[in-house]
């Protein structure tokens, strides 16, 4: 080690290395700061009677069976990030019904919510007795309806 | 604020300044003239980031901006680490390197939807369990294990493939099961078990990972997959208790094997007692461990400076697998606990990249196969260093990207493809804002 360039070059090489993990650290965390989806206002919601839901906090959102062919009443299945819903195999809940689509909805997370949207389906999505037409945000206790096929949203 | 394509470019700015100081302490240290030829391969380096980069603006405008500067770190790391060994070695790890750029964009062209995994499921794990019996029908063995295929002049070791191939069938499979598995659990002394039917797949894991401890010996890549295989049982099912049983079923099998089989015990033996006399000077003993023990601790918290650990005395290396296994200790060696430091956090944040990639992705099968790769990768990089460092017995798998060996390169990118493909997807609905 008597070469003056090579230890600079060896301390140029460590300073730039944890320069770059800085970097990528105070950059990420931005991106994680930054990309709050704009469309939601807490404030606004809490406005209208509707306290924010977090569901990142200790909140278990999952789809109870009211009523259904296929599985048991009471069953319930968890939403990690979203489920879609319909007669046939891609999608993650099969609802036995005859009046159900292949792709029939889709409950998906946007922001701190959880909305259901209808994938274009024949004989439509009720959310609590109502047809759903624009994707509409879930609270606790509110019943899906596809044909005689029931299930509840809980958190 | 930078779009996320301008940001990766930028990043990439302070990994071309890090490996070309590297290069240069390396060039200073061997006594070489910085001639024209010893540039190109900085250049060339350069170049490959570049093409990469323009590559993923094309395809994936929407994809992480970390994961792919991280990479060119660690592939330029090991670079100038393999150059610094061998200059003709790091000749060909450079012309891996461009293979594995022109089968990383292939992955992104041929897998565009990734449902297509997805279907192809039990295609990819009939093809992943050929690979892993393939080294023991033609086999080469490499330091006790089958690891090694050779095809006329061209060898490869397909555990690296099978590694990706396992986890997008558990994937794929947990995707379509996870519901029965929680929801019609059965629960026995106030633990959950998986409902019988669908122990089958959970058993064939395991056996798998026992043949490779058995048959292939190869203990290393036996934790990366089962302990994959758990990571992603977990995030599926959220329930701990089969991440129990699964580890239980694992140290049985392994205490049993071990009793059994040779090769086990005596890297039980070697990881307990690296610096015992008697197994120092055992053929297939210690030594290599001990050597790269040395090696570390010549390097003390500055480190020796590139070129400076002593590789080689009269012309006989000291330093066993230098290239592949031991790379972390001579790495450590030349810069020190702070450079070893700095490449474990590179490959932290990598991976937390690919947890924040899973956490954003919106279906059931991109989050698993997200989690699984992230996971595989994790664990391949704690075997290898955990095993250099005597944490555990010490295996040979590859320092991802770091150590020399084509095979591992292409996979990893393979590998980087995938979880860029799941960031693009997840990130494109993000900003459309739209349940799609």
């Amino acid at each position: 080690m008597d070469e003056p360039l090579a230890v600079a070059l060896k301390f140029a090489f460590l300073a730039l290395l944890f320069l770059f993990v800085v970097w990528v650290v105070r950059s990420s965390t931005r991106d994680l700061v930054g990309d709050e989806p704009a469309e939601f206002d807490p404030l606004l919601d809490a406005a209208e009677g509707n306290a924010p839901i977090d569901l990142k906090r200790g909140v278990r959102p999952r789809l109870v069976v009211v009523a259904a062919n296929q599985y048991e009443t009471g069953s319930s299945f968890e939403l990690l990030g979203g489920l879609m819903l319909g007669r046939d195999k891609p999608a993650d809940v099969i609802v036995d019904d005859v009046f159900a689509s292949a792709r029939h909805a889709r409950i998906a997370p946007r922001g701190p919510y959880n909305f259901l949207e209808d994938l274009g389906s024949t004989n439509g999505t009720y959310l609590n007795g109502s047809r759903v037409d624009a994707p509409e945000r879930l609270t606790p206790g509110d019943k899906i309806a596809i044909g005689d096929t029931e299930f509840r949203y809980e958190e | 604020m930078l779009s996320a394509r301008n940001r990766e470019l930028f990043g990439l700015l302070p990994v071309a300044l890090t490996v070309a100081a590297g290069f240069a302490a390396v060039l200073i240290a061997a006594e070489a003239e910085v001639n024209d030829l010893t540039l190109t391969y900085g250049l060339a380096f350069l170049v490959l980031c570049l093409l990469g980069h323009i590559f993923i603006r094309l395809r994936l405008p929407n994809a992480d901006p970390y994961i792919f500067p991280l990479t060119a770190l660690l592939a330029g790391i090991g670079i100038v680490t393999v150059y610094r060994i061998d200059p003709e070695l790091a000749r060909e790890q450079a012309q891996w390197f461009v293979l594995a750029l022109v089968v990383f964009a292939a992955t992104v062209v041929v897998v565009r939807d990734l449902s297509v995994l997805e279907r192809y499921r039990y295609t990819i794990a009939a093809g992943a369990f050929v690979l892993l019996l393939l080294p023991r029908l033609t086999g080469g063995i490499v330091n006790g294990a089958y690891l090694q295929v050779n095809l006329g002049p061209l060898s490869f070791q397909p555990t690296e493939l099978a590694k990706l191939a396992v986890v997008v069938f558990v994937a794929a499979y947990l995707a379509e099961t996870r519901e029965i598995l929680v929801t019609q659990e059965r629960r026995f002394l106030g633990v959950s078990f998986p409902p019988p039917g669908y122990f089958g797949p959970m058993i064939a894991i395991w056996a798998v990972a026992m043949v490779m401890l058995v048959f292939i010996r190869d203990l290393g890549s036996a934790v990366m997959f089962f302990g994959g295989f758990l990571a992603l049982l977990y995030v599926a099912t959220g329930r701990l208790s089969y991440v129990v049983l699964g580890l239980g079923m694992f140290v049985l099998g392994f205490a049993f094997f071990s009793e059994t089989v040779g090769h086990v015990q005596s890297r039980v033996d070697i990881w307990q007692h690296p610096l015992d006399p008697a197994l120092y000077d055992m053929a297939g003993g210690s030594y290599q461990i001990a050597q790269g023990m040395f090696t570390m601790s010549d390097g003390g918290v500055l480190g020796s400076g590139f070129g400076q650990s002593l590789l080689s005395v009269g012309g006989t290396q000291i330093l066993p697998a230098a290239q592949t296994d031991s790379i972390y200790a001579l790495f450590t060696g030349e810069t020190g606990l702070v450079g070893a430091i700095g490449l474990l956090l590179i490959y932290l944040l990598f991976i937390q990249r690919g947890m924040k990639t899973a956490i954003i992705a919106r279906d059931a099968f991109s989050k698993l196969l997200a989690v699984g790769l992230t996971a595989v990768f994790a664990l391949q990089v704690f075997v290898i260093v955990g095993g250099v460092t005597t944490v555990i017995p010490l295996t040979g798998v590859t320092l991802p990207f770091v150590s020399y060996g084509g095979s591992s390169v292409v996979a990893n990118f393979i590998l980087v493809a995938l979880l860029l493909i799941i960031s693009n997807k997840a990130r494109s609905e993000e900003m459309t804002g739209g349940v799609v």
